[in-house]
């Protein structure tokens, strides 16, 4: 039985699960890199966030993940080997940067699952823009990760509020 | 007799991905994006295989699943589940279910195909 004070490690669980989703399914290396809300100027690309809810009788929480359009068209040809993938094809894109979500929503849900916090996964919400990614609130466990992989900056965000006090 | 699989999850990406894996071989793959176009489908179609998403809308895999097996000419049909929500609950879930195997994602495409091969022939085409 998990101690009611025990709060699953956000930061690892990140560090272990992302870069692990983008090796088994696009075969891309990623390297982590340290957390800055400022990406480089040379680097602000459109992108896309997907987000996924996660559900249990000890937690809700989200897992965000926020993507380069132009990462997501290289995915999109990486896994359907299309060649005629531009970052005009608009609900492709939206469903490969949904799924990715959906994969790394499934790896955190095992992991929060391991250490006496199951959980369900909601289907994913994308949108487009450079909005920022979760806030930091009081009460709120919160952890991030920000990979470079095949050249782009990849971010992703772990909130969890515990029912427990 | 070509197999016929039935792929159905609601993210076309994956769709694709499996068109892509399963098209060196000599099969038919057919397509739906929830549970219940899915089950209309293989009531129709009687596939040699199912390869199925769990948390879709509309209706999810489980509900799929129930529904198969209490219809006679489904109960039997062979199912892979393919899902990102790999957590002992829902494992348990279908494994009360019946299906005959499970992967989970993100996988790996030499897993889904050697559990595929298990049930059915994968045969190269010839190129």
């Amino acid at each position: 039985m998990t101690p009611a004070s025990y709060r699953p490690d956000l930061q690892r669980i990140g560090q272990t699960v992302f870069p692990e989703m983008l090796g088994v399914m696009l075969s891309l290396p990623a390297t982590l890199r340290n957390t800055s809300s400022h990406l480089p100027s040379s680097d602000a690309p459109d992108w896309i966030i997907s987000t996924i809810h996660l559900a249990g009788k000890r937690l809700s929480g989200s897992v965000r993940i926020r993507l380069p359009l132009a990462f997501v068209a290289h995915a999109v040809r990486l896994l359907t080997s299309m060649s005629g993938v531009s970052q005009d094809t608009d609900a492709l894109l939206d469903d490969t940067a949904g799924e990715l979500a959906n994969m790394v929503a499934g790896r955190v849900a095992v992991q929060l699952a391991a250490d006496g916090y199951p959980c369900t996964l909601s289907t994913p919400s994308v949108s487009r823009g450079e909005g920022p990614l979760i806030e930091t609130d009081p009460g709120v466990d919160h952890g991030r990760t920000d990979l470079l992989c095949d050249g782009h900056w990849l971010s992703l965000d772990l909130k969890c509020h515990y029912a427990d006090p | 007799m070509t197999p016929r699989i039935l792929s159905i999850d609601d993210s076309k990406t994956i769709r694709l991905v499996l068109a892509r894996l399963f098209r060196p071989f000599v099969c038919e793959l057919r397509e739906a994006a929830n549970g219940e176009e899915g089950l209309a489908r293989a009531m129709r179609e009687k596939p040699d295989l199912i390869i199925l998403d769990h948390n879709m809308p509309v209706m999810d895999g489980i509900t799929m699943l129930r529904k198969m097996r209490d219809d006679p000419g489904l109960k039997r049909t062979p199912v892979i589940m393919l899902t990102a929500d790999s957590g002992p609950e829902s494992l348990a879930a279908v494994a009360r279910l019946g299906v005959r195997d499970y992967v989970t994602k993100p996988f790996r495409e030499e897993e889904l195909l050697a559990k595929a091969g298990r049930i059915i022939p994968l045969i190269p085409r010839d190129t």
